[in-house]
């Protein structure tokens, strides 16, 4: 058990099994985000990524959807089989930024997704991997470089803020305090939960009148996104620090009711199918006791 | 071997100051380089060139000192910061602008029948309160409304039919047609002194 949780901690890959799963999980979670391109063709009117350099237009037709689809499914098969990695990482790369393209263009924002960072920086590691053969070093990069693509998203996430409000970004608590009210509205609006419209007032009020607690929050919570970058330092630190993000996560969930599964860092940074495999062996040993 | 490590680095540093400083000269093409100097045009471009390909050589040598390897470990990292950061909101680039700014107001998008009372948008629509947000801001910025929140582009909004234009981009479900009407209406909530205000407007009313 100690081993395995040394194992766990040191935030290596465990080889192929633990690969399976990442892949596995991953490449569904990527098409619960994605599948309603192949369904609802919408319209190509606010034109992103993708769609500003080809005519997206053509995916209306139902013919290049089924395709797509197809293609999809075969890539994805390739992918979580580990046959072909080059052709099936190169084509779910391009699937997934036309895929969210498509999205992007309807208005709807997914421009900021970074599944297809991901599916791309695998891409990477696989054409590394190609020129020169070094299985350990595939072990590596294949899980590291879509991590440097997940910590320089939550960099670029800081840095926008500084950018934009500079150091009053943790300051302003009653424009944080209005975006809370308005994130619980909006819960409200879509479902008409009535008691959604008294825990947006308790907040607000809350947030309005403890601008220490409001401000301390949002600091660590810039702090946090800023210094995402020492992950990359060594491979244990993503492990702690995947969680810590995590935490971050829950936090939105619990203030402003913002639906987000942190499936990249589960799978990235935390190792969450290892994790499950040692609590697995866990309770098995106790029922065997 | 030392020395020379220093020389062709030193020439390389000072050339890439130079090409930072005066880009113009480096970029310059034989025309230009024959009006800026009528006489000695030609002369000064070729000498461009050999410096231009020296250069590339100094770099290609320093590259074999580089440490490739441990470089991947953040190569992406720097690439996709500044890409990101240069190019903006293009799928799979974005800065995550989410929440970099608390504007003290807030719209919020509302669906109301003709008694004025809100009616649950999930039961009407495949879009959240969200995804219409985003639809009007993508709206504005298509038609070239770039100044915009506490109400100010409300002229351009009604001119343009701003309101129209998102009702026909939302994903109705059959639900929709049990109702006779249906209004889109803008909530916008502002913090003065303190205390927060409320005013609405309705951007597009389909009324059968």
């Amino acid at each position: 058990m100690k081993a395995a949780f040394k194992a766990y901690i040191s935030g290596e890959d465990q080889g192929l099994d633990y690969w399976f799963w990442i892949k596995l999980v991953f490449v569904l979670s990527w098409f619960v985000s994605i599948w309603t391109v192949f369904l609802f063709p919408g319209t190509n009117t606010y034109p992103n990524g993708f769609c500003t350099l080809f005519p997206c237009d053509l995916f209306q037709s139902s013919t290049i959807r089924i395709l797509l689809f197809v293609w999809t499914l075969l890539a994805s098969t390739g992918y979580v089989m580990e046959k072909y990695m080059l052709p099936s990482l190169a084509s779910l790369s391009l699937i997934s930024v036309i895929a969210f393209s498509l999205l992007s263009s309807k208005g709807i924002g997914y421009s900021n997704n970074f599944s297809s960072g991901i599916f791309i920086a695998q891409f990477l590691a696989y054409v590394v991997h190609f020129f020169t053969p070094n299985k350990a070093y595939l072990r590596h990069t294949r899980i590291q470089f879509p991590v440097q693509i997940i910590a320089a998203s939550y960099v670029l996430s800081a840095l926008s803020k500084l950018s934009t409000s500079d150091i009053y970004w943790f300051f302003n608590h009653e424009g944080f305090a209005l975006q809370v009210k308005k994130s619980l509205l909006m819960t409200y609006i879509n479902t008409g939960q009535e008691q959604t419209l008294l825990k947006a007032d308790l907040l607000f009020n809350f947030l309005m009148n403890y601008p220490i607690i409001t401000h301390t929050a949002l600091f660590f919570a810039l702090a946090l996104e800023f210094f995402t970058f020492i992950v990359l330092l060594k491979p244990n630190f993503k492990v702690v620090y995947g969680w810590l993000l995590i935490a971050l996560h829950l936090g939105i969930y619990l203030f402003m009711d913002i639906h987000y599964l942190p499936m990249h860092l589960l799978l990235f940074f935390v190792g969450a199918p290892l994790l499950i495999k040692i609590f697995g062996q866990k309770v098995k040993s106790i029922f065997k006791s | 071997m030392k020395s020379r490590k220093i020389i062709i680095g030193l020439g390389l540093l000072i050339s890439f100051m130079l090409l930072a400083l005066f880009p113009w000269w480096f970029w310059g093409t034989i025309k230009e380089f024959k009006d800026w100097y009528p006489r000695i045009g030609l002369i000064l471009w070729l000498l461009k060139l050999v410096l231009g390909g020296g250069v590339l050589l100094g770099t290609l040598y320093y590259v074999r000192f580089i440490p490739f390897k441990k470089l991947a470990s953040v190569y992406l990292f720097f690439v996709f910061i500044i890409s990101s950061w240069l190019i903006g909101e293009q799928h799979p680039f974005s800065r995550y602008p989410m929440y970099n700014s608390f504007p003290n107001y807030a719209y919020i998008f509302v669906l109301e029948n003709k008694q004025n009372e809100h009616l649950p948008l999930i039961k009407y629509s495949r879009l959240n309160s969200a995804e219409i947000s985003h639809l009007y801001f993508s709206a504005l910025k298509k038609n070239q409304i770039l100044e915009y929140g506490m109400g100010v582009e409300d002229d351009f909004v009604d001119r343009l039919n701003i309101g129209e234009e998102m009702f026909e981009q939302i994903k109705w479900k059959e639900t929709k047609d049990s109702l006779s009407c249906l209004k889109l209406s803008r909530i916008f909530l502002k913090i003065e002194s303190g205390k927060l205000l409320k005013q609405e407007k309705t951007l597009y009313e389909s009324c059968l």
